[in-house]
């Protein structure tokens, strides 16, 4: 069998059809994602961080995902690593109190320790994004926001966007397709003309939407939708994909655990002052023998 | 003889016309994200430096957007990259949160200095053009970037040392791909979009 059949296609290229987080209502997934995303703003202890990084991998194997799905970012998280690394290098030297060489070596640990907390900050919230968006489809996604009482209108025009981006992908994939199928070797050109050529895949795109805007708009109201209509009368759409999910025993042990676990950091670090940098082994070890304020 | 030049503004409401939001607009602010996603993603993923990239195209969409459909791009600037930051890596949710308030400046300063300054966005002359360089550009990406790096600052994410490394950043790779494409699209399909149905006049309609 092919993948197609083990996959529905979403975001990221393809959700699995059958995971281990699907057994929990869309609305619970949104906010495990939102609680994942916030919960490193509280913890300036790269070790609890990078936990949390190993755990959503772990997560990301047990739900079904294939592995290609996060190796695809790789080199977006190395580039962002290089480019913290080298900020941090070229401004140690003016940031020590007096430029000796003690002095400066001593600001560049600081430096590095800081700069390494800042980026595995960062990749713990982008590991949520990515465990989120890996094992949800755009249904998923606007399921969560009607059941949480975003109004239909709302819901609409956003699903619209998501499968707008959709076509545009397509469009631009066909565009591509098309250039190969009139001879260009996109591999023997330099940088230079690769980015005019991404200049150019743009503008037919802007000259499809511009189309696509006048053709949905007549469709719509062709079958009667009046999304900003006041003086229409107001109907109750039925809820079809919102029936098929059940928010079960497990969702809210889910949610409480969820809200308690968000509330305790927030609570322990901002007036306990916990997760802090100083609370680091490795801060605190061979690499920096600074003392935090 | 008389030699009266008639300029007629593409913004001036003629009379008898009478303009209200509709589901066209609902519609174009959908499309609109729905570009923005893929052109930013695409942007952000080819060329990332970090938190910014080198060469956002995104930018393009939400200064044209806003331009062409008003209040309307304006949305959709604020909305397509809470979807692209998060597809790409270049920022988190909460940090594409904060950074609504400088796509949304990115966006409606360049429909403000466009409909202010009775400027056309088919660029048909030198001050068209200027106005969209910096009106539509420089100013909204120099607020922009300096609104981001403080709240990548605020957040934590970026140390001290990189404030200026990461303000340039943000200020140049918006500017420059918002600059030529921004150009080419408003030069090549404005012409379309302001006899279509979808076109904004005031900010709404």
């Amino acid at each position: 069998m092919s993948d197609e059949t083990y996959a529905r296609k979403s975001f990221l290229g393809h959700v699995p059809t059958e995971s281990v987080a699907h057994r929990f209502h869309p609305a619970t997934r949104l906010a495990a994602f939102l609680c994942f995303s916030c919960l490193p703003l509280f913890i300036s202890v790269p070790e609890v961080n990078i936990l949390i990084i190993v755990a959503h991998l772990g997560m990301l194997r047990i739900a079904n995902v294939k592995a290609s799905v996060f190796f695809n970012f790789v080199p977006v998280l190395i580039a962002m690593a290089v480019f913290m690394t080298v900020i941090a290098v070229a401004t140690a030297s003016s940031s020590a109190p007096n430029q000796t060489a003690i002095s400066c070596a001593t600001a560049l640990q600081t430096q590095l320790i800081i700069t390494l907390n800042s980026y595995v900050r960062i990749t713990a919230m982008f590991s949520a994004t990515l465990f989120y968006f890996a094992t949800n489809a755009e249904r998923d996604f606007l399921s969560a926001l009607r059941f949480i009482g975003l109004p239909f209108t709302a819901t609409y025009i956003l699903g619209l966007s998501l499968r707008s981006a959709a076509l545009f992908a397509d469009d631009l994939r066909s565009i591509r397709e098309a250039e190969r199928g009139r001879g260009a070797d996109r591999q023997r050109v330099n940088l230079a003309k690769h980015v005019t050529k991404g200049f150019m895949y743009v503008v037919p795109l802007f000259a499809i939407g511009i189309r696509r805007i006048e053709e949905i708009s007549d469709a719509l109201f062709c079958r009667g939708f009046s999304l900003l209509d006041t003086s229409a009368p107001r109907i109750r759409y039925p809820g079809y994909i919102a029936a098929r999910y059940q928010f079960k025993l497990r969702d809210t042990l889910m949610l409480g655990s969820l809200v308690g676990v968000l509330f305790l950091t927030a609570k322990l670090s901002i007036f306990d002052h916990a997760f802090e940098l100083r609370d680091s082994p490795i801060a605190n070890g061979w690499l920096c023998q600074t003392k935090f304020q | 003889m008389n030699s009266i030049s008639h300029h007629q503004s593409v913004w001036a409401i003629k009379p008898g016309e009478t303009r209200t939001p509709g589901l066209v607009h609902a519609v174009a602010l959908a499309v609109m994200s729905g570009l923005g996603i893929v052109v930013s993603t695409f942007g952000s993923i080819a060329f990332s430096i970090g938190f910014v990239s080198v060469f956002w195209p995104g930018q393009a969409v939400q200064s044209v957007g806003a331009i062409w459909f008003g209040g309307w791009g304006g949305i959709a600037a604020a909305l397509f990259p809470f979807i692209s930051n998060s597809l790409s890596g270049a920022a988190p949710l909460v940090v594409s949160l904060a950074f609504v308030p400088a796509n949304i400046v990115q966006a409606m300063f360049a429909a403000w200095s466009f409909r202010y300054l009775d400027v056309d966005p088919r660029l048909q002359n030198w001050r068209d053009l200027t106005v969209w360089a910096v009106g539509g550009v420089l100013v909204p990406n120099l607020l922009g970037a300096a609104w981001g790096t403080a709240m990548l600052y605020l957040f934590g994410l970026i140390t001290t040392p990189a404030l200026a490394a990461t303000f340039v950043g943000w200020f140049v790779g918006n500017s420059v791909p918002s600059l030529i494409l921004g150009t080419i699209v408003l030069k090549s399909l404005s012409p379309l979009v302001i006899r279509s149905r979808a076109f904004v006049k005031g900010y709404w309609a």
